[in-house]
C-alpha cells in the first residue's frame, strides 16, 4: 500500500515536471510564432487579389504567369523545356524546380508537362493540334535578371517552323506549335 | 466583393451556421457547453454539404455554383427553423461543471487569444498559394481536377495531375465547394474551410477539457494542443487536421454518450467518425483502434451507462459506413489503388510480406524516430509521454475508467503507424536517403501521423489528470455526474 503511495507520488511528480515543461515550452513556442502583420501589410493578408497575392510569391515570374494565363486557352498543354527532372535535380535547379511546380499548380486547369524533348511530343498524334512551349532562359533566371523590359532580340535560339513565338520576355518565351 | 471575405462567408460561416441548425436538430444545444456546440456545429456543416457538392458535380454542375451557399443558408434557416419546433425533444446534454467566475474568464480569455494566434498563423501562411508539396499536389490538385471535369470525366486529370489519387474525398469536396462559391479555382482561399476545421478542434477540444478538468487547468492544456504540429499543419490544406478533429469528436461523443447516455452524442459519434473516415485513409485505421478501445472500454468498465439498442440508433452507423462505402465507389469507378496495399504498386509483395520481412530491419530505426519524437517539446510532443506517467501513476483506474479509451486508441494508432513505416514501399536509393526510403518517409509523414492522436492523447491526458489530481478537477453538476440508466432509450 505504501509502495503504491510512493510509486504514485513518483510518477505524479514526474507528471506535474514534464507538463509544466510542456506548457511553458509551448506558450513560448506560441509568442514567438505571433506574426500580428509584421511580415507584410494588412492589405496583403486580407484584402489583395490573386494577382496581387501571386505577384508577391513569384517575384520577378510572375510575368510568365500572366503571360500564359492571357494567352493560353483552358485545357491547352503547356510545355515546358525544363533543366533537370526534380528527382535528380541540384542545388542550383531548385529555383527552377520550386517555379515549375509552382506553375503547374497555379495555371491548373492549364496542363503544364515538363519535357526534355517537345518536338517528340508535338510529332504524337495524340497531343492535339495546338501545343504550346513555354521556353526558360535559365541564364536569365539564374542571374536574377528582371522580367521586363522585353530585350530587343531573341535571347534564346529560335526554334525552326511551324513553332512560331507567342510571347517574349526578359526570361521567358511563349511558342505556339500548329499542326498544318 | 472581396475574394478572401467572399470565401470566408460563403465556404466557411454557411457551412457553419448550417451545422449550427443541425446540430441542434440532433439534440445538441448551445447553453449546454458552447465551445462544444460550436465546435461540432462545423464538422457537421461540412458534412452535410460534402455529398451535395459531389452530387452536384456527379450531375454537371446543373446550377452555378454561386448558388450553392444561398441553397446552404436557406437549408440552414429551415434546420435552425425545425429545431426550435423540436425544442420539447431535446435534452440540455451539455455538461455545466461549476466553477468561480475569474476561472471561467481565464478559460474564455485563453481560449479567446489562442484562437486568434491560429487566425493569425492562417492569414500569415495564406500569403503563399498552394502550390508545393501534398497540399498542392494530393488535396488541392484533386480539388481543381473534381471542379474542372466536364461530365464527371476525370480519369486523365487524376492519373497525370493529382499524386495519391486514391485518398478520400471530404478534402477536395471542402475546397470543391469554395471553388464553387467563387465561380472559379482558387489558390490561396481554399485553404480557409480547411483552416476552420483547426478553429472547431480547439473549440472541441476546450469543450472535453472543461468536463473533466476545472477551468484553471484546463486553460494551460489548451496552450499544450496549439502549440503542437497543429502550427504548421494549419498552413496547408492538408486533410489531417480534419482528421484529428473528427476522431476527437467521435471519442468525446462516444465518452460522453457511456456517461450520461443522451442520443445526441451517439449521433455525434457517428458524425466524428465519418468526418475521420472521409478525412484521410489512415482514418479508417485509426477509426478501428478507436472502437477497438471503446469496446475494451465497455468489457473493462461496466459503470458505463448504455449500449445502444438497434434499429434507428445503429442507423446512424450508416453514415460512417456511407463514408466508406463513397471512397471505395469512386476509387473503383477511376480504378485507383493505394500504394501502401496494391502490391503491383510495391514491388510486387503484399503489405503483410513486407512487414514480415522489413521487421528485423527497419524496427529499430522506427522505435528510435518514435523514441526522439516524444520527447520533443518545441511541438507539444511531451502530451505522450505526460499521457504515459499519467497512466501509471494510477494504472488500475486510469486503464479500467474512461480514460482507457483514449489512451488505447492512442496507443493503437500509434502501433498501427509504426507498422506501416515499417512496410513503407518507398525504397531506399543509395546516396538519396534524405529524397527517398524509410528516414525520408518518417520526416515527412511522422509527425503529421502523430498528430492524429495528439488531440486523443491529449484527452486521455485530461481525463487522467481528473483521476489523479482532486483539486484539479471539475466540479460535477447533477446532470452530468455520471451514467443515468433511465436514459437508454435510443431514438
Amino acid at each position: 500500500m505504501a509502495a503504491a503511495r510512493i510509486t504514485r507520488r513518483l510518477f505524479g511528480a514526474a507528471l506535474a515536471a514534464v507538463l509544466g515543461w510542456q506548457v511553458a515550452a509551448g506558450a513560448v513556442a506560441l509568442v514567438h510564432a505571433v506574426d500580428l502583420g509584421r511580415s507584410t501589410t494588412l492589405h496583403l493578408r486580407l484584402t489583395a487579389t490573386t494577382a496581387e497575392r501571386v505577384a508577391r510569391v513569384l517575384g520577378e515570374d510572375a510575368a510568365i504567369h500572366r503571360a500564359v494565363r492571357e494567352t493560353l486557352p483552358e485545357r491547352a498543354l503547356l510545355l515546358v523545356q525544363a533543366p533537370t527532372a526534380l528527382a535528380s535535380a541540384s542545388l542550383q535547379d531548385l529555383p527552377q524546380v520550386r517555379l515549375l511546380h509552382q506553375l503547374k499548380n497555379l495555371l491548373y486547369p492549364i496542363l503544364v508537362a515538363n519535357v526534355p524533348d517537345p518536338q517528340r511530343v508535338v510529332d504524337d498524334p495524340r497531343a492535339g493540334d495546338e501545343v504550346w512551349l513555354l521556353r526558360l532562359d535559365h541564364a536569365a533566371i539564374a542571374a536574377g535578371a528582371p522580367a521586363e523590359p522585353v530585350p530587343a532580340e531573341p535571347t534564346l535560339d529560335p526554334l525552326p517552323p511551324p513553332w512560331q513565338p507567342v510571347v517574349r520576355g526578359r526570361r521567358f518565351e511563349l511558342w505556339r506549335h500548329r499542326r498544318s | 466583393m472581396n475574394l478572401y471575405l467572399a470565401t470566408l462567408l460563403q465556404a466557411v460561416l454557411v457551412p457553419w451556421l448550417l451545422g449550427a441548425a443541425a446540430v441542434r436538430c440532433l439534440g445538441l444545444r448551445a447553453d449546454g457547453g458552447w465551445t462544444t456546440f460550436w465546435g461540432w456545429s462545423y464538422l457537421v456543416g461540412q458534412l452535410l454539404l460534402a455529398p451535395v457538392t459531389l452530387l452536384w458535380l456527379w450531375l454537371d454542375q446543373p446550377v452555378p455554383g454561386q448558388v450553392l451557399p444561398w441553397l446552404a443558408a436557406a437549408a440552414a434557416a429551415a434546420l435552425w427553423w425545425l429545431g426550435r419546433r423540436r425544442a420539447g425533444d431535446a435534452t440540455d446534454v451539455g455538461p455545466k461543471p461549476a466553477a468561480a467566475r475569474w476561472e471561467r474568464w481565464l478559460l474564455a480569455l485563453v481560449l479567446a487569444l489562442l484562437s486568434a494566434q491560429l487566425i493569425d498563423l492562417a492569414l500569415t501562411a495564406n500569403l503563399e498559394p498552394e502550390a508545393l508539396g501534398d497540399g498542392a499536389n494530393i488535396w488541392a490538385s484533386k480539388a481543381k481536377a473534381l471542379y474542372v471535369a466536364e461530365r464527371f470525366d476525370l480519369a486523365f486529370a487524376l492519373g497525370s495531375f493529382v499524386s495519391h489519387a486514391d485518398y478520400p474525398l471530404f478534402n477536395p469536396l471542402v475546397q470543391v465547394w469554395a471553388f464553387a462559391g467563387a465561380g472559379q479555382v482558387l489558390q490561396f482561399e481554399n485553404r480557409l474551410p480547411i483552416q476552420a476545421f483547426g478553429l472547431a478542434l480547439l473549440l472541441l477540444a476546450a469543450g472535453a477539457a472543461r468536463r473533466h478538468l476545472r477551468p484553471a487547468v484546463a486553460a494551460p492544456l489548451l496552450v499544450l494542443l496549439c502549440a503542437s504540429d497543429l502550427q504548421w499543419l494549419l498552413g496547408s490544406v492538408i486533410a489531417d487536421v480534419m482528421l484529428a478533429a473528427g476522431l476527437l469528436g467521435a471519442a468525446d461523443a462516444w465518452l460522453r454518450f457511456r456517461a450520461a447516455g443522451h442520443p445526441a452524442w451517439w449521433r455525434l459519434m457517428a458524425c466524428g467518425l465519418a468526418v475521420a473516415l472521409g478525412a484521410k485513409n489512415e482514418g479508417a485505421m485509426l477509426v478501428l483502434a478507436l472502437l477497438l478501445a471503446a469496446g475494451i472500454g465497455v468489457l473493462l468498465d461496466r459503470r458505463g451507462a448504455v449500449l445502444p439498442r438497434p434499429r434507428r440508433a445503429l442507423g446512424w452507423l450508416l453514415l460512417p459506413a456511407a463514408a466508406i462505402a463513397v471512397h471505395r465507389w469512386f476509387n473503383t469507378r477511376f480504378g485507383l489503388h493505394n500504394d501502401l496495399f496494391d502490391p503491383a504498386m510495391a514491388g510486387g509483395r503484399t503489405f503483410l510480406q513486407r512487414l514480415w520481412e522489413l521487421l528485423p530491419v527497419r524496427s529499430p530505426q522506427v522505435a528510435a524516430w518514435y523514441g526522439r519524437m516524444f520527447v520533443d517539446a518545441d511541438r507539444a510532443r511531451l502530451v505522450f509521454p505526460a499521457l504515459l506517467l499519467a497512466a501509471l501513476a494510477r494504472p488500475g483506474r486510469v486503464l479500467r475508467g474512461p480514460a482507457g479509451v483514449p489512451l488505447l486508441a492512442v496507443a493503437g494508432g500509434l502501433s498501427g503507424y509504426a507498422l506501416v513505416f515499417v512496410a513503407t514501399p518507398f525504397l531506399e536509393v543509395p546516396g538519396r536517403e534524405h529524397a527517398t526510403g524509410l528516414s525520408w518517409h518518417l520526416s515527412t509523414a511522422g509527425a503529421r501521423t502523430a498528430f492524429h492522436v495528439l488531440p486523443l492523447a491529449w484527452l486521455g491526458l485530461a481525463m487522467a489528470l481528473a483521476e489523479l489530481w482532486p483539486w484539479a478537477r471539475a466540479v460535477r453538476t447533477a446532470d452530468d455526474r455520471g451514467p443515468q440508466r433511465n436514459m437508454t432509450a435510443i431514438p
